[in-house]
């Protein structure tokens, strides 16, 4: 079949082509109040995309035969002959990578037994409600294109995590948890503390108060500060928002934005990063990019298509997250580095509040207008950590927040998980850093 | 590929089946500013196949012959771990087609139409275009079962979406339909640009009355209301909607219904397990009319109701899901002219934040104003705060006319005094 479409592909007069061919095996295992829903499943397909006098052209169909990919090929040679403005990309060298292709059978008996386990000690009093999902992904892909490159990669990685809802009187509160690792299932960890700190979690909650509104001085732990990263700086320094004029940071290169002590970079090699790559799906090797040095934008993530029109070098960022996908911008690892701090000194506060875990969150990348919400929150009185709070969001703007910026913790965790959506594609994505304190940031 | 699946299915002995084919051609076209950047084309087709036996019930897909038998195999493994359910039987009864779920004008643009359609938006751009995009969608869907069931239906859908920028504040607006609308298209255009063109800025803390207009109050909806009143949320406990089944929930001028046969973009005859659709009243008058079930849930819950079965595509598990919903309209003419200051918001954003369980919220306003003193002053940027179940409670009134957006049909809404910070 390679040889076919190579054959096929070569005969065709554009300035490049690649294609795509990709299978993937999923197992998803959900037990919510002792009744499993589960769904184990294959899929496959293959998407080419052609860029024929400066004009792109991407065209998918979800099955691996040679009938399908003459069918996806007509149509994107089709599309490609719409023609826009003379779009450029930058070449790269002829990559050769090959992983070994294993298949990963998962015992559901031992990870249904195992689950029923997990469930019986969420269960206890003021807990109505109890769900913990397991989910695998494990797809192979093929990468050609018409620089001559051949890669095979293969993407695996297993999430798990508990909601559980509590209920005290009229007091209704639940908490989440995630826990997400690139590889088999078996690497996920601590799924028994990982149940039993969520019971404590949403029972704690029901005591908390209602958090003041208002400006306040906060203290964020490396996961909201990982979610921070992506979603206030990351997002904003995705090159093609960049291109399209979207982006706060757009004019910003070379500029202070931020507390010199600032450094956010995007990297796809961090130790147990959920957002880990090798190549990109532009058959890219992946590198880090350092957004904000020392306060100062220092450069954005790219794809063949956004490097060429900016002149810059080629970054690895452009993924799609299936085969039927255009490979767009996206990040990998987003993560603040540590600063100089003791945990002392970024708690030194007299009075905040100290905000945990992510809960959510939504930027608009041109304004800079942001707002997270924290899983948990505490205030804070002479350093120590005092009451919990509940409902705790924050919110405010990408440069006066990084301006804002007291103190950066010595500490680091860039093991934060989560699925970024773009343009209708979600991809796993890690974040990360220390934890750090800002002054006057509205508390929502 | 059917009579390849039935084959199977006999091979395993398996006697209760509901077969789900679906196809969908998807042709996208998307500028960067004005240059026309992303063209893509996207073929699926493909078997969701769902499986009942001694009482339980697996799901598994496949689009590729080779692959049935081993979809069977693991679907057959799976199902010894699901639970028992009660009475459950598939859908016997083949609908009747009352209504049109295409449009082929949409059947009918190429590529070339899109590409002069989307020309023509980023013309009606008053200031600087970011992005226009067009996504086209044929697709077909048939359910087969093994208690006689065979109904199919051809639907279209168009989503067309505009944004553009001036001087650092943006404006978008997007079109969702199963029918082609060439001037409300265009249209998008003006009223993105006219969102771009406000001088917004954060006003100080204020409880005042609120209009939610458009894309907030779907969002609301949405977000807050519909995803609370499923059947599985009442089944695993997890809704604050529970034991209020008949109560007052809202204030009683305030009646939410499904209409899976009016104009909104989920027109449809029938839903994701073949039942003939019909209108639905979800709040009537204020109350509460009860959850809503698919087959499945119903089953495994012991009640008796069906008909909110949702699926996108063959590859989707049945979920609990709505076609379109409406908001019954008022009587008065315009929402403004009952207070002398009062906030109007049109766009919310930050509903990942949102505690789903309590209800509570605290969101950013992306566009409205406020009216103090007969002045007009645009607002971004403040928070809305508040708990969904109040302010459904606190409707003070209603407006007489409605807008259509996707799926939606709502009319402006009034709620008293909701704080902006």
């Amino acid at each position: 079949m390679y040889d076919y479409i190579i054959q096929k592909l070569d005969t065709i007069k554009c300035d490049y082509w690649d294609i795509r061919l990709e299978d993937t095996n999923t197992l998803s295992l959900n037990l919510e109040n002792s009744e499993f829903k589960v769904q184990k499943n294959y899929y496959e397909g293959l998407g080419i995309r052609i860029l024929n006098q400066g004009s792109w052209g991407f065209a998918s169909i979800n099955q691996l035969n040679k009938s399908s990919f003459d069918e996806a090929l007509c149509h994107a040679i089709r599309l490609s002959k719409i023609k826009s403005n003379k779009i450029q990309i930058n070449k790269y060298k002829k990559q050769k990578y090959k992983d070994k292709r294993k298949d990963i059978e998962i015992d559901l008996e031992v990870w249904t037994n195992r689950l029923k386990k997990i469930e019986k000690i969420t269960k206890g009093k003021y807990i109505i409600s109890t769900a913990f999902n397991l989910i695998h992904k494990d797809t192979y892909s093929i990468f050609l294109n018409s620089e001559g490159s051949s890669i095979s990669q293969k993407d695996n990685f297993s999430y798990c995590g508990p909601r559980i809802i509590a209920k005290k009187g009229k007091i209704l509160q639940s908490w989440t948890d995630r826990q997400g690792k690139l590889g088999i299932i078996e690497k996920l960890d601590n799924l028994e503390d990982m149940a039993i700190n969520a019971k404590n979690k949403v029972i704690n909650l029901l005591n908390a108060k209602p958090c003041p509104k208002g400006i306040q001085n906060v203290i964020l732990d490396p996961q909201m500060v990982g979610v921070f990263c992506h979603e206030a700086i990351g997002h904003a320094a995705e090159a093609d928002i960049i291109s399209k004029g979207d982006s706060i940071l757009e004019k910003l290169i070379g500029k202070q934005i931020g507390n010199n002590e600032v450094t956010i970079i995007d990297s796809p090699n961090e130790k147990n990063g959920f957002g880990n790559i090798n190549y990109d799906s532009e058959g890219v090797k992946a590198k880090k990019v350092v957004i904000i040095k020392k306060g100062i934008v220092n450069s954005f993530l790219h794809s063949r298509e956004t490097s060429k029109k900016s002149n810059e070098k080629l970054t690895g960022n452009a993924r799609a997250s299936n085969y039927n996908n255009f490979p767009i911008v996206r990040m990998r690892n987003t993560v603040m580095l540590p600063g100089k701090h003791s945990k002392e000194d970024v708690f030194d506060l007299k009075t905040g509040v100290y905000l945990k875990g992510m809960k959510g969150g939504q930027v608009k990348t041109l304004d800079g207008k942001f707002m997270f919400a924290a899983r948990e929150a505490y205030n804070i009185k002479n350093g120590e950590i005092q009451e919990q709070l509940r409902d705790v969001s924050i919110s405010g703007n990408i440069t006066n927040t990084l301006y804002h910026i007291e103190a950066i913790g010595k500490d680091y965790d860039p093991t934060g998980v989560g699925f970024c959506g773009k343009d209708g594609q979600s991809i796993r994505a890690g974040d990360g850093g220390p934890h750090i304190r800002i002054k006057n940031i509205l508390l929502g | 590929m059917i009579e390849e699946i039935l084959k199977k299915l006999k091979k395993y002995n398996i006697k209760d089946y509901e077969i789900f084919n679906s196809t969908n051609s998807i042709t996208s076209i998307d500028t960067d500013k004005t240059n026309f950047d992303k063209k893509e084309f996207e073929y699926d087709e493909g078997y969701g196949l769902r499986i009942l036996k001694n009482n339980k019930i697996t799901f598994t897909y496949f689009s590729d012959k080779n692959h049935i038998e081993s979809s069977i195999q693991n679907a057959l493994k799976i199902i010894k771990i699901k639970p028992k359910l009660h009475n459950f039987t598939f859908n016997n009864k083949n609908p009747k087609i009352k209504v049109k779920t295409y449009d082929k004008k949409i059947i009918d643009l190429d590529e070339k139409d899109i590409k002069e359609l989307i020309k023509d938006m980023i013309q009606n751009i008053k200031y600087t275009p970011i992005s226009c995009s067009v996504i086209k969608n044929i697709s077909e869907v048939r359910i087969i079962n093994s208690e006689g069931l065979d109904c199919s239906q051809k639907e279209t859908s168009l989503l067309a979406f505009a944004y553009c920028s001036k001087e650092g504040q943006t404006g978008s607006e997007f079109y969702e339909s199963y029918k082609y609308d060439r001037n409300t298209i265009l249209n998008l255009s003006k009223i993105a640009s006219k969102k771009a063109n406000q001088k917004t800025k954060q006003i100080s803390s204020v409880k005042l009355p609120v209009i939610l207009e458009d894309d907030a109050l779907i969002n609301i909806i949405d977000n807050l209301f519909l995803t609370q009143i499923t059947g599985d949320k009442k089944h695993h406990n997890s809704s604050y909607l529970i034991g209020k089944e008949n109560m007052n929930i809202a204030s009683n001028n305030l009646t939410i219904y499904e209409d899976p046969f009016c104009e909104g973009h989920s027109k449809t005859n029938f839903d994701g397990e073949g039942i003939e659709d019909d209108i639905s009243v979800l709040i009537d008058k204020g109350k509460f009319t009860g959850f809503v079930y698919d087959k499945e849930t119903a089953a495994l819950s012991k009640v008796d109701k069906k008909g909110f079965c949702s699926r996108s595509n063959y590859t989707q598990y049945p979920t609990i899901g709505y076609s379109n919903i409406l908001i019954k309209p008022g009587k008065t003419k315009n929402l403004e002219e009952i207070h002398r200051e009062y906030v109007v918001i049109n766009n919310l954003f930050g509903f990942h934040t949102v505690n789903t369980t309590t209800g509570d919220f605290s969101l950013i306003i992306g566009n409205g104003y406020l009216v103090k003193n007969n002045k007009k002053q645009f607002i971004q940027g403040n928070i809305l705060s508040g708990n969904t179940y109040a302010l459904l409670k606190n409707i003070q009134d209603i407006e007489k006319s409605l807008k259509m957006k996707g799926s939606y049909i709502v009319p402006r809404i009034l709620v008293k005094g909701l704080t902006i910070s």
